[in-house]
């Protein structure tokens, strides 16, 4: 199987997996609002910079551990890859049992399964690990892996485990189960955990939890393993509470969690003639695995960031992808931080089978995290270096070069094939009957405008003594000539000059996502050259991906130096429609139809803290503005990741179209053709209200339509 | 008793190590004398925080005005035959091992010094290790008479081990003391070498802490500062073995998501702060007293503690203990503790980490008492 059909299978099973879903969506809307509440209060944000400095130091700061570690009396083994961290476990365990508690790194190395192989036991201490471990149950959620089991089961399994009757009540099973782990732990052997940070100073781990059971396992046991990455290392101890705090504060909501442990060896005493003797109540002897496997890779490949992560699980509760999907987005670490550390931990192969191609790049993972991470600036080089390896696919190619390429051959005759092909429903949507550019066929498409907007613009139009140069977009030029002209009205409203530079591409964006980063540059270059020539001091768009996109140009071309300045002083021009109106005081007129309307905050937006489209329509006289909930939620389109995961991506958007439909509103308003596209295939096909309108065509009286 | 006070050795090798890691942590002892400083000087306010925060966290919490209240909150709680305890200084301050003991509980000393101090009958002689007027010799002979367990050191610790875990899983009430009181959070940060603590305060389904309120500081990184410098200064290690920061009872929300308490941890966490003459001895000026972490480096160089051992002193061993016992006791216990005995030195004050001047504020005492 490829890997391509190998992904497209675990997205069928997480789009049937309804269950889990709907565990981590209620734990999202839960506990979201909580952490948010808790990050507001507590967040100092201090990791990034102590992060940066971390791994920026890694080579001597595992060295210094190392050192330390061993001076406490911690058994020290270096594991190249996740083979040697096993053997060297197997080595040391050799029968009887092992308790457990939650470590990603012991199921990074996949140690659970060789050492029960090996004739271990291994008791899971957690007990929503517990009760899965029990039951066979996969876990649904990675903080409370059981809250999918209905209580009842719960007590059978304890039953089951005891030979006792035990009432179904949460209160009741939880004494049982204290007292059946407690046996297991003094039974045990070994007890196995992972670690939260590891500090270099005193050489010292951290572990943090809520249930006591990492404390049971880390103390009562005679013998105690590690199993932590070298990038858990921090600097000081200091650093290594910091971690636990933002750990809890992002994970849990919680401004430090119940217990957070600092281990600084095997137990010891002084008090016989002050001399060290090992193993009073703790453990004598602790072994910690530093595991090494695609750290230094990921450092030395330009992708140290990734290791920044404190598995804190934050953005996942934020990723539309995982919350429909859940562990099947990722690997051994999940979402798309996970997916970037599965690149070097296993494989590029790898990668793309956890669903490199999966990220639709809504950035809320970035704002959920509390040190930043880029991951879907991650997740973009590495598809590049997919496409470098494995090339693209031809009817990507096609789409990206010829259908996307404004005033192309392809694009003019789009809409004339594209006809022919669909059925439509008389209200501006087109349904394929076959599948092509990869559209699954009877889905409702927007219809493709008979001629597109910039082959039919005015290269100038308005008075005024400002001129402003209008960048249209590929979704306007092609199938929303009517969203173009409604901007082109607004901007000509304000007594401006508005100039539409012929010779624009498109920005680049679908190119880039797609892993085509000299598709990107091209176009990004095109573009500069075209705009360059106008002389204007402001560039509006009225597509958010586009703002993104075209912002991002300075980034994109940092290092060529013969366009990275010019990218510069282009990026400074740019404005988000609504974000120029907003500037220049523009006084909408008022609604004539007193309609209600709701609005959908693209996450392009967003990401850049703009929200000036919403309060453009709350300042909008005649207008009832309704809130729909999780406005700023992601829609699913995602641009191509909807033509490639269609079901996945309509069932993302299927969360944001309730509380559209919810808040009564008529007019669902948004500014991004992107979104509309999405929007209205599922409010359309249905035939459903609200309509979708772009806030041009609202500001202009539009009356807007489903296709 | 007639005994030296330290086993030969002990003593330098307990300052070369400290002499070590204070190379490795210059400006340690001012960072500390920073974080007592500042917290006490809004003394008032971290209480009210703390009280706040632990009861948030769902603690018990007690603010006990002296050693006879916090003692009888303890004796009124614990309905048990046994219990067991671990090091606190705070513990021996108010008296409750004997006042448990004379209602018939059975209390079991879980570190290894207090265990066998509590064997061989003795008193503690040292804040950190409490037997070390002990021989090894004479250790080995006492577990081997008390308890039965021989052999080597190795193989005796091994069985003392054995001996305490059965009164640690059956207790079902465990005393502790704390090094410091988050205020920020409402937590307890314990530090210790050997796991008992750790054991105390996990193992019963009921925990119970008595701290000082010169204990309380804003957050976790002042708490690890006041950590850091007692494990320097105390042992001449970086960080004690084992800290637990200890943030509310146990609990789980994996059934259903509903919060139960006392999964593998306490279902009650109690905390008692002393207040016992603390905030008088900050109002009547002798805030330095409190600065003290109770680290031991002052008794090595002490002269009068070298020929007298723990007689020197009251709750805490030394001059400033002697001087502090006029705030918890009065002034009749700080003379028997042998105030007047300091021979003025100052040799305490150099090795102290927060610099206190314990002849000078025994002067002051002696004059205005
Ligand atoms: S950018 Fe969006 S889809 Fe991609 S990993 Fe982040 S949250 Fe998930
Ligand atoms: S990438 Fe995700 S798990 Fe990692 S630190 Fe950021 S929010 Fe937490
Ligand atoms: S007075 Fe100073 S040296 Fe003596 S125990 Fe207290 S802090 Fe340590």
């Amino acid at each position: 199987m490829t890997y391509s059909k190998r992904l497209k299978q675990k997205i069928a099973e997480g789009l049937e997996d309804k269950v889990s879903a709907s565990v981590r969506q209620m734990v999202t809307r839960v506990q979201g609002p909580i952490i948010q509440e808790m990050i507001q209060k507590f967040d100092r944000a201090e990791l990034r910079p102590r992060k940066e400095y971390a791994i920026g130091h890694l080579a001597e700061l595992v060295d210094q551990s190392v050192a330390r570690l061993q001076e406490n009396g911690f058994i020290v083994f270096r594991a190249r890859t996740a083979g040697e961290a096993v053997d060297y476990i197997l080595k040391l365990v050799q029968g009887g049992s092992v308790v457990k508690s939650k470590s990603n790194a012991v199921k990074e190395i996949g140690l659970v399964d060789a050492l029960e192989a090996a004739g271990v036991t291994v008791v899971e201490t957690d007990l929503g690990d517990r009760i899965c471990q029990m039951g066979s149950i996969p876990a649904s959620h990675p903080i409370g892996p059981a809250l999918h089991v209905p209580v009842q089961k719960v007590a059978e399994l304890f039953a089951a485990e005891t030979g006792q009757p035990v009432p179904p009540v949460p209160e009741e099973i939880v004494k049982v189960a204290r007292e059946t782990l407690r046996q297991r732990f003094f039974e045990a052997k070994v007890g196995l955990s992972g670690a939260n940070a590891i500090c270099a100073d005193t050489g010292s781990v951290v572990v943090m939890e809520n249930e006591g059971n990492i404390r049971n396992v880390t103390n009562l046991p005679p013998v105690h393993i590690i199993v932590a990455g070298i990038e858990k290392i921090v600097p000081t101890l200091e650093d290594g509470i910091k971690v636990a705090r933002v750990a809890g504060l992002y994970g849990m909501g919680l401004d430090f969690a119940t217990y957070v442990s600092v281990i600084s060896g095997p137990s010891r005493t002084h008090a016989v003639e002050g001399k060290v003797v090992h193993g009073l109540q703790g453990p004598g002897e602790v072994h910690i695995v530093l595991l090494e496997e695609g750290r230094w890779e990921a450092i030395k490949e330009g992708f140290a960031e990734s290791l920044y992560c404190i598995n804190c699980g934050s953005c996942l509760g934020r990723c539309p992808v995982y919350g429909e999907l859940g562990e099947r987005y990722g690997y051994k670490y999940f979402g798309g931080i996970g997916v970037i550390r599965t690149a070097f931990n296993n494989s590029l192969e790898k990668a793309l089978e956890a669903g490199l191609t999966l990220c639709l790049n809504c950035r809320k993972c970035v704002a959920a995290c509390p040190v930043h991470i880029n991951t879907p600036g991650m997740i973009q080089r590495l598809r590049e270096r997919a496409v470098a390896e494995q090339g693209m696919d031809w009817g990507r190619k096609m789409l990206l070069m010829q259908l996307l390429n404004n005033s192309s051959a392809i694009q003019k005759l789009a809409p004339v094939v594209g006809s022919l092909v669909c059925n439509r429903d008389g209200k501006g949507g087109w349904y394929p009957r076959y599948s092509l550019f990869g559209i699954e066929k009877g889905r409702r498409l927007p219809e493709l405008s008979k001629k597109s907007f910039l082959s039919g613009a005015p290269r100038q139009s308005g008075k005024g003594e400002q001129k402003i140069a209008y960048f249209a977009g590929c979704l306007n030029n092609i199938v929303f000539p009517r969203v173009a002209n409604a901007t082109l009205r607004v901007l000509q409203q304000s007594d401006v000059q508005v100039i539409v530079p012929p010779g624009q591409k498109c920005c680049g964006y679908p190119s880039l996502v797609n892993g085509d980063r000299d598709g990107a540059v091209r176009n990004a270059i095109a573009n500069l050259k075209v705009f360059a020539s106008t002389g204007v001091e402001v560039i509006v768009t009225d597509c958010a991906t586009c703002y993104s996109s075209l912002t991002g140009y300075p980034e994109l071309l940092a290092g060529d130096p013969r366009w990275a300045g010019i990218a510069r002083e282009f990026a400074g021009k740019v404005k988000e429609l609504a974000q120029y109106l907003v500037e220049i005081g523009f006084q909408p007129a008022a609604d004539k139809a007193q309609r209600r309307v709701t609005y959908h905050q693209p996450c392009h937006l967003t990401a850049h803290g703009m929200t000036q489209g919403r309060d453009l329509l709350q300042s909008m006289p005649g207008l009832q503005f309704v809130p729909s909930q999780l406005e700023d939620n992601c829609c699913g389109f995602g641009g191509t990741f909807n033509l490639d995961f269609y079901q996945l991506s309509k069932t993302i958007g299927a969360h944001k179209i309730q509380p559209i439909q919810k808040s009564g509103a008529e007019v669902v308003v948004t500014s991004c053709p992107g979104c509309m596209v999405q929007l209205m295939d599922l409010l359309g096909s249905a035939g459903q209200r609200p309509v979708v309108m772009h806030i041009s065509e609202l500001l202009t009286g539009g009356g807007g339509q489903h296709g | 008793m007639g005994k030296t006070f330290a086993p030969p050795g002990v003593v330098e090798e307990i300052s070369a190590r400290r002499r070590q890691k204070l190379a490795r942590y210059p400006g340690l002892g001012e960072q500390y004398l920073k974080v007592r400083r500042d917290a006490l000087r809004q003394m008032d306010a971290l209480v009210e925080k703390a009280i706040q925060t632990l009861r948030a966290k769902k603690c018990q919490v007690h603010l006990a005005a002296d050693a006879a209240e916090a003692r009888e909150l303890i004796l009124n709680l614990v309905d048990a035959p046994m219990v067991v305890k671990s090091r606190s200084l705070a513990l021996g301050e108010i008296g409750v091992v004997p006042a448990l003991e004379a209602k018939g509980v059975k209390v079991v000393e879980t570190a290894l010094g207090d265990f066998v101090v509590q064997l061989a009958g003795e008193r503690p002689a040292h804040p950190v290790l409490p037997a070390w007027h002990i021989s090894e010799t004479e250790i080995l002979n006492v577990l081997k008479s008390k308890l039965g367990v021989a052999g080597d050191l190795h193989r005796a610790l091994a069985g003392v081990r054995e001996h305490l875990r059965r009164y640690l899983v059956s207790a079902a009430y465990g005393l502790t003391g704390a090094n410091a009181v988050v205020a920020e959070n409402g937590s307890l940060v314990i530090m210790e070498d050997e796991g008992n603590a750790r054991a105390v305060s996990n193992l019963p389904h009921t925990h119970i802490a008595v701290v000082g309120i010169e204990k309380i500081v804003p957050d976790q990184e002042d708490a690890m500062t006041v950590c850091r410098t007692a494990a320097v200064y105390g042992t001449g290690q970086d960080i004690g073995n084992y800290l637990s920061i200890i943030t509310g009872p146990s609990s789980t929300g994996d059934i259903q998501g509903k919060q139960v308490f006392g999964m593998h941890g306490p279902k009650r966490v109690i905390v008692i702060l002393l207040d016992n003459g603390r905030r008088r001895c900050l109002e009547s000026g002798f805030e330095e007293l409190l600065y003290c972490n109770n680290c031991g480096a002052c008794l090595e160089v002490c002269p009068v503690f070298k020929a007298r051992g723990p007689a020197y002193g009251h709750h805490y061993p030394g001059g400033r203990g002697a001087a502090f016992a006029a705030f918890t006791d009065g002034i009749t216990a700080a003379r028997e503790a042998g105030l007047d005995w300091c021979q003025s030195c100052g040799k305490c004050r150099e090795v102290c980490p927060a610099g206190i001047n314990t002849p000078e504020l025994i002067k002051r005492l002696s004059v205005i008492l």
